[in-house]
């Protein structure tokens, strides 16, 4: 029959690819595998993936809700959420911010345990080795040192997993504290004074937060906190010996930058006052989502008047999360105020017209004609009495919008104040880009002079305090020739003719001044110095004053209870625990 | 001439044929014999296939009938037994097997062919081959193409809805080209896919089968039990789409001409509020502020210091007129309809030509289709254009090669997310003017720079969702002995996906003022299969039927894509077509995925006496994507069928037609692990020290080896019945699938460094029930009535996870439940100002709430006055728990209707609305607390909060609905009508879809339309169908 030729040929057909076993074999060549781990290549970058994690913080709201917002110095903006800022009932285990914090947390501690796992099978230079170890102990313990501090007691995972793990239990939270002293001990001996290269952790980095960890442990007054962190008789010397290696230039020449204001200038991010700082860069290719806190602290200028003030790069795109409280405005620079340039130079007190209109009305009841460079919108730190009030509108009629303390202060009026200048980036290409390229200034040198001079205080050695404090006050004040503000002198009750002379002397302090209420003089100084620079919640928890404070100075935020001290433990990490305990082993008190 | 009636003979009493009349003439050797073919009303038929031949010779000879119905037969051997087989599209084949041809000059026949009902004798296509329906041992049914367009739909799946019992087919999204849902017996998988095996003229495919036109589908069967799918192996568990397409016919070159013309109007939106009702809303949330001094009547100089309300001099004068007479009147205010700027009348076209024909050796189909929506969203459209070429030719006697090549092209403007919802057009303030004095639009009509003006995107924006498709196959067709068949299928399916989006500066989309944007992402997805088939066909001793199927294949697919996006182009005018010239480009990527396939399967049907019937199989599958050691799996079947009604006791009983028990039980597979999976996966990001940049590597997925193939085994029990000459059919169906290797992304704690990981650990198992009943309820000369009833319920549940019978409450899996459900707080109403809410409010808030009255009332499940993690429970499931569908046709004389419904019962939606009650954006319109209206619907307004607290718990509503689908009528025009014009057949008709829609559920439509999304539609078609 003709058709056997067709059997033939699906003879050969169907056992055309039987042989093939090379068929099934799975090339990955898209993908990278776990085998980098094993090359140098590979560990430096396990590294750098860990240093990447610290952009976290800044890359969203997540350093901003947990450390800034819902403090006595900052509550919600007109677009902040209120859950944190208010501390409501939403503020609960579901919430998506809690598992957000949570979880990026843990993600930078498994780079770190990744580098540390792989880093001794690795063949390469000893040396470099150990500094690998220092770096990924002392990005770890920055990460725990936050989880500590907010949810209290956490899981410790010092390992890598390469298999599935659900059994998580929480370790003491002085557990936690000697893990970290540990640690950094370690780092610190193995880190070089002078690091390879900018951004790298050096040694007066280590000693910065090893300094902090043990202050954190030496602030708890209460015996129940005291114990609970494992506090040592010995940890302010501690403090003493690490701040104080930084100061006495053991580990290199770090020095306050003259300028208050020039320390924030974008233009000078390298200078002698940064200790640790996590870097960004204009290039947006290597900016991952880039540093966000320019747009948190941003007002709603450009809906003020349409007309006369549009937005700018140099202004910033306007998220509004948070504000500053009325006690910032009112009462944390104290007497001082007006010596203090730290008043002056951290907000924005005025903003001017990038568009020239005519016949706009003001809110003082003239009308005027606008030209670009023109004052738009001017700010007054001033709360008037009714009576008074008027006549101050009257005086300032020639601003297009002018806003004394009565105008901003309010709940309703949450979208426009005076905002917090620190964190703005005009070097973004364009308005709306949020991926900014300033670098997260994280550890700086006058906080180093503040907790060294902190440990003298809480040790009764006022004397010594005050030497280093006044060091940070001095820089504050106005130096001779240095013109001061309009304020100064309309606002302020200064005379005229001082607009150019020194403050020094005003703002230096004696022991008297700090001795019957260190601890809140501390946290008003740091309050005044680190303002915005995410570290306000920790420092008031620290020192057991989060409730009292924001009580105190922060009315919108009076739902404030005893167990905010901790924040919940994310619900999706208890739903995830196999074996799981009871909610009062998981969870904190409160929160269940 | 002499005329002899033939019905005595068996096959006509029992069979299709009506009628037959032979004539005989005189005749030497040879004899012709000439007929005419004509349904049962005695229209003739043309293009009757007939195959003929002497009655003991396996070889036959085909011919089709004329436009008349006639046809010729010529060089018949007098004297001979002949055989004569008819079949005819949509009418029950008849043979006619012992013909004596008569001496003279021709013989005669006159055939009348009976429609098919639902008969049980049709053959339909299975898996790597066709079986008579009767025969069939598993769970399968069966969709003829002209029943998919009896009724105008853009694609398959929308056409199958309510159509098969046990497939749900759910609308997700009316946006136009989007696709369908479709599931086949429920869900089975929790992380790997629930989308059916589509196979498309032997090519499996798993996407974008909404590009082939109904109009060229031959057939459409789906294979539902293990029985069916286990040929599928691996890809079989979610059930099997066999789609054929048509084919050319031997004789006078046919030319059918379909199209319909529509309309789109849409659903209604759910209710905002108008300018008036916004005034007091605005005035609500100020009185509701911590210290709020607002009044509670209308007061001008608050009303004047309200930023939402006069916020620019538009607002403001809106305002002034309100305020004139020094009273407040809210008829003056003018109001702006936003939502109504995102509208338009939508309109749907079809046009598809299809031309058959060929010769003996070679036959051929030529089609092109373009469909076109253009929706009723502005910024959205959808068109399509295929043409077609289905050809075959033989070679030599019983050897043949062919193709079925398609080519599609379509396009998509998928136009911008969030049109209403978030802060697109539903937010708007209603007091605001999107248009300055000069009518040109205002970007920030209500001076809130957070939501530029909605409107500015329309127009500015590209959405571009372009997918260009090669689908073909090739074959070569042997019968190399009698009964033994070869068969070798070469198919490539080759995709080019393209994705292009433009977004021109200073709209809102971009963000207000901002500068442009673009993106350009391809993929191009080439696929191909080599399948090569042995059949085998053998009857012994008359009892014994034997089909046997023995088949090797492979399989390879490989997809690269690339991608670019873009920030500031130098102007508007380049689209996205210069994205070099930008100044900032965001991102830059490129991907490859490649995996393999290969198998060995093997299927015997075996029949005695037609009555017990047994089909055994089995597919041996090795794939790439799995680890060394776990590539190969088997996937074994068998079926037993026992048709009772040939059995002796049964045979006579007269109004029983027909009765056929069937049991099944089978494995199948999940393939939907992607390739890589088991390598682990490291990331890549960047940091820079100073300006020098350093690669850094982060684990994202955990080494995983011991990955292999989710497996379902299938229990399936069914029953056929028939009555009254099967004017009564039914199938019942009973199945039972236990889904075990279950592949989870199982939660990890984020702590382990992983917050998932991909895992064959777990069951499911899904039970459930379908029933088919088609009755032909009238049939006689000028009216008939038919009825197609469908019912199916399917309960699903997670039997086991990765700790057992322990519920992950993470993954919101809990044991005895499906897959997907809603579980969150409560809604327990409004807290009153009441005495016994007071205290009750005072308990709660001694735990940490801060509630006040006016506020949401989340169920306290625990009753521990504490509203936390605990207080969640499951609110409800997210598929149906039994779906129905009803169709009724008609026709009287040369009318033709028809009307279609369907129903799904048993699931909750979650209709998000976007509520923030924040007294700053437009929401729907509600009644809201306020210390004058208690209220147990909706909140208190509350300026200051983004929004107010748990509204999610307001968000669930049961789904169920019913649907008037399509009403339909047709006329044909009466034959004479066209002589002159060679028109054979012209029909038209007009139908609206979607008209009613019974429900309770408050949105705009409970399938595919809850919140604020795209609305449904309502269609009004008009439709042609002509032939010629």
């Amino acid at each position: 029959m003709k058709n056997t030729k067709y059997l033939f040929i699906a003879a050969l057909f169907f056992f055309a690819t039987v042989g093939c076993k090379k068929y099934l074999n799975e090339e990955i060549v898209p993908n990278i595998s776990y085998q980098v781990y094993q090359t140098e290549k590979g560990i430096e970058g396990a590294l750098a993936a860990a240093y990447s994690s610290l952009r976290l913080g800044v890359n969203g709201e997540r350093a901003l809700t947990f450390s800034d917002a819902g403090t006595d110095l900052f509550t919600s903006g007109s677009d902040g959420s209120p859950d944190f800022n208010l501390y409501l009932s939403t503020l609960s285990s579901l919430n998506g911010g809690i598992s957000a914090y949570w979880d990026y947390h843990y993600k930078a501690i498994s780079e770190c345990n990744v580098t540390l796992k792989y880093l001794p099978d690795v063949t390469m230079n000893a040396k470099r080795k150990s500094e690998i170890e220092g770096e990924a102990k002392f990005i770890r313990s920055y990460f725990y040192f936050d989880l500590v501090q907010h949810y209290g007691k956490v899981p410790l995972v010092l390992n890598a997993f390469d298999k599935a793990q659900t059994e998580f239990k929480r370790a003491e939270v002085k557990d936690i504290y000697n893990q970290l002293t540990g640690d950094l001990t370690t780092a610190y001996n193995a880190l070089p004074a002078n690091a390879a290269a900018q951004g790298r952790i050096n040694k007066a980095a280590v000693a910065h937060l090893i300094s902090k960890v043990y202050l954190a442990r030496a602030s708890a007054t209460s015996t129940e906190q005291r114990n609970s962190r494992g506090t040592k008789a010995s940890d302010l010397d501690s403090v003493i010996f690490y701040a104080g290696n930084i100061v006495n230039k053991q580990l290199g020449n770090y020095a306050l930058v003259a300028d208050y204001k020039n320390l924030f200038n974008i233009n000078n991010q390298v200078n002698s006052e940064v200790i640790f700082a996590v870097q960004f860069t204009n290039n947006l290719a290597n900016n991952g989502s880039g540093n966000n806190m320019h747009l948190y602290h941003v007002p709603q200028y450009d809906a003020v008047n349409t007309k006369i003030l549009a937005r700018s790069i140099e202004y910033g795109r306007p998220y509004r999360r948070v504000r500053p409280t009325p006690f910032v405005y009112n009462e944390l620079f104290g007497l001082t105020r007006k010596y203090d340039s730290r008043f002056a130079k951290s907000f924005i007190w005025a903003y001017i017209a990038n568009k020239a209109s005519n016949g706009i009305p003001t809110n003082g009841g003239a009308t005027v004609n606008v030209k670009i460079g023109d004052t738009a919108i001017y700010f007054s730190p001033v709360f008037y009495t009714s009576n008074e009030l008027p006549a101050a509108f009257a005086e300032n009629k020639r601003f297009p919008v002018y806003l004394p303390l009565n105008e901003y202060i309010s709940n309703s009026r949450n979208f426009i104040f005076p905002g917090l200048s620190k964190w703005l980036d005009n070097q973004r290409p364009t308005t709306n880009e949020t991926r900014g390229g300033r670098d997260w200034l994280m550890y700086r040198y006058a906080e180093t002079l503040l907790i060294l001079a902190e440990a003298y205080g809480r040790k009764g050695e006022y004397a010594t305090a005050v030497n280093y404090i006044n060091m940070v006050r001095e820089r504050a004040a106005y130096k001779a020739g240095e013109m001061k503000t309009i304020q100064y002198w309309t606002f302020e009750g200064g005379n005229y003719a001082d607009r150019t002379k020194s403050s020094v002397e005003e703002m230096k302090i004696t022991s008297a001044d700090i001795s019957n209420n260190f601890v809140d003089f501390i946290l008003d100084e740091r309050g005044r110095e680190l303002l915005g620079e995410l570290n306000r919640w920790e420092d008031l928890n620290r020192c057991e004053k989060l409730v009292e404070r924001v009580k105190k100075y922060n009315p919108e935020a009076s739902n404030i209870r005893d167990f905010h001290n901790l924040r919940p433990i994310p619900q999706t990490h208890i739903d995830r625990l196999n074996p799981k305990g009871p909610d009062s082993e998981e969870q904190n008190p409160g929160y269940f | 001439m002499k005329t002899i009636k033939l019905k005595a003979l068996r096959c006509l009493v029992m069979s299709s044929l009506g009628l037959v009349i032979a004539v005989s003439g005189w005749s030497q050797n040879v004899s012709k014999v000439e007929g005419i073919v004509s349904n049962e009303s005695g229209e003739p038929l043309k293009a009757v296939s007939i195959q003929y031949g002497v009655s003991t010779s396996k070889e036959l000879l085909s011919s089709i009938s004329d436009e008349n119905g006639k046809f010729a037969l010529n060089d018949l051997m007098v004297g001979q037994k002949y055989r004569f087989d008819f079949s005819y599209v949509g009418y029950e084949n008849y043979s006619l097997t012992s013909f004596i041809i008569q001496k003279g000059e021709s013989n005669k026949l006159i055939i009348r062919l009976k429609q098919a009902s639902q008969g049980l004798d049709e053959v339909i296509v299975v898996g790597f081959g066709r079986q008579k329906k009767k025969d069939v041992t598993g769970a399968v049914s069966s969709v003829k193409g002209e029943r998919l367009i009896e009724v105008p739909s853009p694609d398959i799946s929308n056409a199958l809805q309510g159509r098969v019992a046990g497939v749900v087919v759910q609308t997700q999204s009316w946006r136009p080209g989007s696709t369908t849902q479709i599931r086949i017996r429920g869900n089975r998988s929790i992380n790997a896919m629930n989308e059916p095996l589509y196979v498309v003229d032997g090519i499996p495919t798993t996407d974008a089968i909404e590009q082939i036109s109904p109009n060229d589908i031959e057939s459409v069967e789906i294979l539902k039990d293990a029985s069916a799918t286990a040929i599928y192996g691996n890809r079989g568990a979610n059930g099997v789409v066999i789609i054929t397409t048509k084919k050319g016919k031997k004789g006078k070159t046919l030319v059918d001409f379909n199209s319909y013309y529509g309309i789109q109007k849409n659903k209604e939106l759910p209710l905002l509020m108008n300018a008036a009702e916004f005034v007091e809303y605005s005035r609500e949330a100020q009185r509701n502020i911590a210290g709020g001094t607002y009044d509670s009547k209308p007061n001008r100089d608050q009303d004047f210091k309200n930023e939402q309300l006069v916020a620019t001099p538009f607002m403001f004068q809106n305002m002034e007129r309100a305020w004139e007479s020094g009273t407040y009147d809210p008829s003056k205010l003018l109001s702006t309809d936003w939502v109504d700027y995102g509208l338009k009348t939508g309109a749907i076209q079809d046009y598809n030509v299809n031309v058959r024909g060929g010769s003996e050796a070679t036959k051929f189909l030529l089609s092109t289709d373009y469909f076109q929506n253009t929706g009723v969203v502005r910024d959205q459209d959808y068109k399509r254009f295929s043409v077609r070429i289905n050809a075959e030719h033989h070679i030599s006697k019983g050897v043949k090669i062919g193709t079925n090549s398609v080519y599609t092209s379509s396009t998509q403007n998928a136009g911008w997310n969030d049109v209403f919802d978030v802060y697109g057009l539903k937010s708007f303030n209603p007091l605001a003017s999107p248009f300055d004095e000069d009518g040109n639009l205002e970007l920030f009509p209500t001076n809130n720079t957070r939501t530029p003006n909605p409107i500015t995107n329309f127009g500015n924006t590209k959405r571009i969702r372009n997918l260009d498709r090669y689908l073909g196959n090739f074959y070569l067709d042997a019968n190399l002995l009698p009964g033994l068949n070869f068969r070798s299928n070469f198919g490539i399916d080759l995709r080019v996906n393209q994705n292009f989006d433009f977004n021109s500066e200073n709209t809102a989309i971009a963000g207000g003022i901002a500068p442009s944007s673009a993106a350009n992402n391809t993929a191009k997805k080439f696929m191909y299969t080599w399948e090569n088939i042995l059949s085998y066909t053998k009857t012994i001793h008359e009892d014994h039927n034997i089909f046997a199927t023995l088949v090797q294949s492979i399989q390879e697919e490989k997809i690269e894509s690339n991608g670019i996006s873009v920030t500031d182009l130098p102007y508007d005018e380049l689209l996205n077509n210069n994205l070099g010239s930008a100044l900032i480009i965001n991102g830059v990527s490129s991907g490859l995925v490649d995996w393999n396939l290969s198998s060995f399967l093997g299927r015997v049907n075996y029949g005695y006496k037609n009555k017990y019937l047994v089909t055994l199989s089995a597919r041996y599958d090795g794939s790439s994507r799995l680890a060394e050691g776990e590539k190969w799996v088997l996937f074994p079947s068998v079926a037993f069928a026992w048709r009772l009604k040939d059995e002796g006791f049964l045979k006579d009983t007269k109004n029983l037609s027909e009765l056929k028990l069937r049991l099944s039980y089978g494995k199948t597979g999940n393939t939907s692990i992607d390739p890589y999976k088991t390598w682990g996966r490291v990331g890549t990001n960047r940091y820079v020290f100073g300006e020098s940049t350093i690669l850094g590597f982060t684990p994202i997925e955990m080494l995983n080896p011991q990955l292999t193939w989710e497996t379902t085994d299938q229990f399936n029990a069914g029953v056929d019945v028939g009555f009254l000459n099967n004017r009564i059919s039914a199938s019942l169906d009973f199945y039972l699938q236990n889904t075990s290797n279950l592949l989870l992304a199982r939660q990890l704690p984020t702590v382990s460094g992983f917050s998932n990981l991909l895992s064959n650990i777990g069951k499911t198992q899904n039970k459930g029930f379908e029933l088919t009943l088609n009755t032909v309820n009238v049939s006689n000369r000028n009216f008939s009535w038919r009825t197609d009833l469908l019912f199916n319920a399917n309960k699903q549940k997670i039997v086991e996870l990765y700790n057992g019978k322990v519920d992950d409450v993470g993954a919101l899996w809990f044991i005895g439940k499906p897959v997907n459900l809603y579980y969150n707080l409560g809604f327990n109403g409004i807290w009153q100002n009441t005495q016994d809410d007071l205290q009750e409010i005072a308990k709660f808030n001694a735990n940490g709430s801060n509630f006040r009255p006016g506020d949401i009332r989340p169920l306290d499940k625990n009753g521990d006055f504490r509203i936390d993690a605990n207080d969640r429970y499951i609110i409800g499931q997210v598929d149906p728990k039994w779906t129905i569908g009803f169709a009724n046709n008609f026709t009287y004389k040369n009318f033709d209707a028809s009307i279609f419904m369907n129903g799904m019962f048993g699931h909750t939606l979650n209709h998000d609305l976007d509520l923030r009650f924040d007294g700053r954006y437009n929401q729907p319109k509600m009644n809201f607390w306020t210390p004058a209206n208690p209220s147990k619907e909706a909140p208190r307004p509350l300026l200051g909060a983004a929004s107010v607290n748990y509204l999610s718990t307001m968000n669930y509503y049961s789904g169920d609905f019913v649907r008037v689908k399509n009403i339909l009528v047709g006329y044909t025009l009466p034959k004479g009508a066209f002589h002159n014009l060679s028109i054979d057949r012209l029909r038209i008709y007009a139908s609206v879809q979607n008209p009613f829609l019974f429900t309770k559920f408050p949105g705009t439509d409970p399938e595919g339309a809850t919140g604020f999304d795209d609305p449904s539609v309502v269609t009004y078609t008009f439709g042609l169908n002509l032939s010629f």
